[in-house]
């Protein structure tokens, strides 16, 4: 009993050690099965749209393939590259962009206001610490700008350009550089009146900026430079203001002169034209009392030669009647003829007319 | 079935799809090791126990795995360095005067294997390269006056041929030693010690105060020269217009004297008449009048008048 029965024990256990190995290679199987699907997935993923990708509108793309970088710019859409590393694809900014420099602005302290006289010393400039340039003329200025560019070339911007560590796409120092080189050197050659006043001077460094890129050959288009502010040392500032003020007094005072000019010439003119105007009048007066003068006088003579002795008389006694009735007061005195003496008040007060007296009341 | 799956001599089948996935790992796995990518933007030194090749084209390249070879990239592109060392430091022009100068170099690798020979990396040939930078501006700044830096006189002003005069004193240096072409130098700030500063900023103001003083004074000279030159012209045409007057005047009595000979009709009723006209003329309002019984016609008034009489 004991012998037949553990021999067949035996049996029962071998028989389910290769059931347990059967099934376990059967797992192992199915697995194996689905690792190769899932890893011919992931070839056929890897083949196919491993190597999409999409350029946005603000950028554009160029290829390597094993690091040799292809001219052919890839505009904004989907695209298919060999996926990396067989080939890579590098994103460039084609949007405007912008630098800006306070290279030559002067420090101001954390936390103060603009208008806070405490953030500037005023009377020195810290080397390192205040930025600023000396114009053309050896004074000091302060000016902070910034300016637009946009990458015109992709390829040549790659190729060219060495982009710093940190972003990879921007490149700030060479360009920072040059920038701030064509701003010290415009600078340099004007006075600082044209660089504190004049629009030119912004336009001057933009046209220097523009051709030192230009010269970079880089695939950097400069678009625009724009002066951010301007001003002299903040010690200088009331000095400046002053001369600014004397200037506008200057330019008052000189177009108060000048509207003084054209109010003075005007009158001239206007008196001229009354002068040449009465003395035309004047003219017309004299030419046109002489002819009615002549044309009366031959009337009257006619009547004259008709009538000698009563014309006279009559045109005398006219004249009388008329001369009489306009004056104020009249004496007749009888004709002297003896010791006769005739007393005259001068400087009276005048008479004066009822309306005349109304008008004094009223004021 | 049978083609898919070959059979070993002991009976166990051979798998197809796992011996090629199995190559496929291992070429992928052997180029990685036995290769390496080359940019376009770059050089490559590949390096076999010490003794050096450079590699310029672009693209995959063989090599072998380390420590048999190793590989060291260089970017060929051109660069900008500022420096710092003796970048805030004053320099004395040929005038005697201190100044601070800010200069960059825009360069870039020719050489990689010099490069690497001499320095082995790019920041350690900058390190050498910020030295020359200092000493080469010293040199260059102090043979020019402060004049030349800036001057509004473009004759006078020197600022690019120093700058190119710094940029031939490292050139030489820089490619014989690390074998970086420098393109250019830039000169970028120029800058003042703080009390020349303070003279600097003291004098602007006084010459600020003289510009206003100009300015008032000037302004107050245009005014005057403006006003009395509108004077004198107001006068001129005043006095052209009074001669003109005169004339027009001098016209209407030649004109009117032409008709006055009329009168030599009768001379003795033309004075009559004008002397009538002129007593007419005379006694207008607020005239008092005094006459004696003589006249006519108050003769009439007179007791026993001839007139009467007759």
């Amino acid at each position: 009993m004991t012998d037949q029965r553990i021999e067949s024990q035996h049996l029962d256990k071998d028989r389910g050690l290769a059931g347990g190995l059967k099934a376990l290679s059967k797992a192992f199987h199915y697995a194996f099965r689905l690792l190769a699907v899932f890893i011919a997935g992931l070839i056929i993923w890897y083949f196919s749209l491993g190597g999409a990708f999409v350029v946005e509108q603000q950028e554009r793309a160029l290829v390597s393939t094993f690091g040799a970088v292809s001219p052919d710019v890839r505009a904004p859409g989907w695209h298919w590259a060999w996926p990396d590393p067989i080939c890579q694809v590098t994103l460039v900014p084609a949007s405007r962009r912008s630098l800006s420099t306070d290279a030559f602005w002067f420090y101001e302290k954390p936390g103060t206001r603009a208008d806070d006289p405490g953030r500037y010393s005023g009377t020195h400039l810290v080397p390192g610490q205040d930025g600023y340039l000396i114009t053309g003329d050896a004074n000091i200025i302060h000016s902070a700008w910034k300016m637009f560019y946009r990458i015109s070339d992709p390829y040549r911007y790659h190729i060219a350009c060495y982009a710093s560590e940190g972003t990879g796409t921007e490149p700030d120092d060479l360009l920072r550089d040059v920038f701030e080189t064509s701003i010290m050197k415009v600078c340099a050659f004007n006075t600082a009146d044209f660089a504190l006043k004049s629009p030119l001077f912004r336009k001057a460094v933009q046209n220097e900026v523009s051709k030192r890129v230009v010269d970079l050959d880089i695939g950097i288009t400069v678009e625009e430079v724009v002066l951010r502010g301007r001003t002299p040392p903040l010690g200088a500032v009331s000095a400046f203001q002053a001369v600014t003020q004397a200037e506008l007094q200057s330019s008052t005072e000189k177009h108060q002169a000048k509207t003084y000019a054209v109010k003075t010439l005007n009158e001239a003119e206007s008196e001229c034209a009354s002068v040449i105007a009465d003395a035309s009048a004047y003219k017309t007066r004299v030419v046109e009392s002489v002819k009615s003068d002549a044309r009366k006088f031959e009337d009257i003579l006619a009547k004259y030669r008709k009538n000698p002795e009563v014309v006279p008389v009559a045109l005398y006694s006219n004249a009388l009647s008329e001369v009489l009735n306009s004056a104020e007061d009249m004496f007749i005195l009888r004709a002297p003829d003896g010791d006769q003496e005739v007393r005259l008040l001068l400087n009276r007060e005048p008479k004066r007319n009822d309306s005349e007296r109304k008008e004094e009341n009223n004021r | 079935m049978s083609t898919k799956n070959a059979i070993y001599a002991d009976g166990r089948k051979l798998h197809w799809p796992t011996i090629l996935l199995g190559l496929a790992v291992a070429v992928v796995f052997l180029v990685a090791i036995f290769s390496f990518q080359l940019r376009s933007t770059d050089y490559a030194v590949v390096s076999t126990f010490g003794k050096v090749e450079l590699v310029k084209t672009p693209g995959l390249h063989f090599r072998l795995p380390f420590p048999f070879q190793k590989v060291h990239f260089f970017d060929k592109r051109q660069r900008s360095f500022e420096g710092i060392v003796g970048k805030m430091e004053e320099t004395y022009t040929a005038d005697k005067k201190n100044i601070i100068i800010g200069i960059y170099v825009k360069y870039r690798v020719i050489d990689p294997i010099r490069l690497f020979n001499s320095e082995r990396t790019v920041e350690r040939a900058e390190g050498k390269l910020n030295s020359l930078m200092r000493s080469g501006k010293d040199e260059i700044v102090g043979k020019y006056k402060f004049s030349q830096f800036v001057n509004t006189n473009p004759k006078e002003m020197k600022l690019g041929r120093i700058e190119d005069d710094i940029k031939t004193l490292l050139a030489t240096v820089a490619e014989d030693k690390f074998g970086i072409e420098i393109l250019s130098v830039g000169i970028k700030s120029v800058e003042l010690p703080k009390k020349v500063s303070e003279d600097v900023i003291k004098r602007m103001k006084a010459e600020r105060k003289t510009a206003a003083e100009v300015y008032l004074s000037e302004g107050k000279k245009a005014a005057a020269n403006i006003r009395t030159a509108a004077d004198t012209k107001k006068k001129e045409m005043l006095a052209i217009a009074a001669a003109r007057a005169k004339s027009i005047r001098a016209e209407g009595d030649a004109e009117a004297a032409t008709y006055y000979s009329v009168f030599k009709k009768e001379p003795g009723l033309a004075i009559f008449l004008r002397k009538l006209d002129a007593l007419k003329n005379i006694v207008r309002t607020r005239t008092i009048l005094v006459l004696d019984t003589d006249t006519a016609p108050f003769d009439l008034l007179k007791p026993n008048s001839e007139k009467l009489k007759r």
